[in-house]
């Protein structure tokens, strides 16, 4: 018994900094894979139906991160506020429904609105805020504290490129098809993406 | 009086590759799931921090009563001496066909190269293909054989890269051809390879 207890420390002493568990609220019909990472102490809330692709990386170092339903975030992405740079603001996160964060983005915005897409290696600076329905194309930026209007699309090289998708504003059916779309992406998912949110609800 | 010298052998030592029967050095820092989904030519080349997304991919139909089960679906496959450098992410693109939406199995052709940092989900490219370092590739575009693509481009979703051009510029654009003797030579022993040449020499020196 002694000797068990014994293994047990030494184990443990053996780990350089005890990882600190983010207190996770995950729902019971997210998909998180297995090597996804979620990292900090504040808190994680992943809503329903939210697939996390392996390697995709959730950080909660220094604010909470909510995540609302239909989500998607692809591998390298890396979503949650960065190291704080004036004065001590909090750096809570709320992304909305539906929004699809592709590869290699980084997400450090302080609200995403519904239905939002960013796309590979596109960036989202601290602070900013972005409407529903909003694209940011691949490598495009959005500076800090930026607020982008609802039916958004940042595109091109540097800063000029921003208009209101008109489209997506005025036809329903539009947005409507483009739902069901995602709908069926993410079934697709589903059934693709080994899911193993126990390692973060448990314990 | 000399003292035991060390043991000169290094490969007792990990090395950064490792090498298939079939020539293939695969990194053993890249990042690869559902690899048997995957096929690689032959002397290809995986480099540290790649992302290969072969677990992406159409999903086998239930076998019915009494038939065998199907064997696994290619996700991606790359053909010969083709190098995608580090951290690249390559991931199959996914599209309505028939009603259903599935992820469509992407063809990578020989002696393409892949630049450092880029982001590849494109249907199909073809070979002796350059892409340079940090572009995107966006779903469902298709790459023709011969074409450089400069570095930091974005490929809109299904445009089509003709055979033989240069594009650049986000979005990308047509801005010229390779020209004659593009991509001549570099096969050669202790030859210098040479962009949509044979990428052989350049495959030898990886270790």
């Amino acid at each position: 018994m002694t000797s068990k207890a014994a293994a047990l420390t030494t184990r443990q002493s053996s780990t350089a900094i005890p990882p600190v568990k983010p207190r996770c609220k995950i729902h019971s019909t997210a998909i998180i894979a297995d090597k996804a990472q979620i990292t900090g102490s504040h808190i994680v809330e992943i809503g329903e139906n939210v697939i996390i692709h392996p390697h995709a990386r959730i950080k909660a170092e220094h604010g909470n991160v909510f995540i609302g339903r239909g989500c998607q975030i692809a591998e390298k992405a890396v979503v949650g506020a960065g190291e704080p740079t004036g004065s001590s603001d909090a750096a809570d996160m709320v992304i909305g429904e539906g929004v699809s964060i592709e590869t290699s983005a980084v997400v450090e915005a302080q609200k995403v609105g519904d239905y939002t897409t960013l796309e590979v290696k596109s960036s989202v600076g601290r602070g900013a805020v972005v409407g529903k329905w909003c694209k940011v194309a691949p490598m495009c930026e959005v500076r800090e504290q930026e607020v982008l209007e609802d039916y958004t699309v940042v595109f091109g090289d540097g800063q000029k490129g921003r208009r209101v998708d008109g489209v997506l504003r005025d036809r329903k059916e539009v947005r409507d098809a483009k739902l069901k779309g995602k709908a069926m992406e993410m079934e697709v998912l589903k059934g693709l993406i080994p899911d193993s949110q126990m390692k973060w609800t448990m314990g | 009086m000399s003292r035991p010298t060390a043991p000169v052998s290094r490969r007792s030592t990990k090395t950064e590759y490792i090498e298939t029967d079939t020539g293939n050095k695969i990194s053993r820092r890249a990042y690869i799931e559902g690899k048997q989904n995957i096929m690689l030519g032959g002397k290809t080349v995986i480099m540290a921090g790649v992302h290969l997304r072969g677990d992406l991919c159409r999903k086998p139909e239930p076998a019915a009563e009494g038939e065998k089960e199907k064997p696994n679906t290619t996700a991606i496959s790359i053909g010969r001496s083709t190098v995608v450098s580090t951290n690249t992410t390559v991931r199959p693109p996914m599209r309505l066909h028939k009603g259903q939406m599935t992820f469509i199995p992407m063809r990578i052709g020989d002696n393409v190269f892949i630049g450092p940092n880029s982001h590849i989900s494109s249907a199909s490219i073809s070979s002796h293909v350059y892409v340079g370092a940090n572009c995107v590739l966006s779903p469902l575009c298709i790459v023709k054989e011969s074409s450089k693509i400069l570095p930091n481009t974005v490929v809109p979703p299904g445009m089509t890269v003709p055979a033989g051009t240069v594009v650049g510029g986000k979005p990308a654009k047509i801005l010229g051809e390779v020209g004659d003797g593009w991509g001549q030579g570099g096969g050669g022993e202790g030859e210098e390879w040479v962009e949509g040449g044979d990428l052989r020499a350049l495959v030898r020196s990886v270790k």
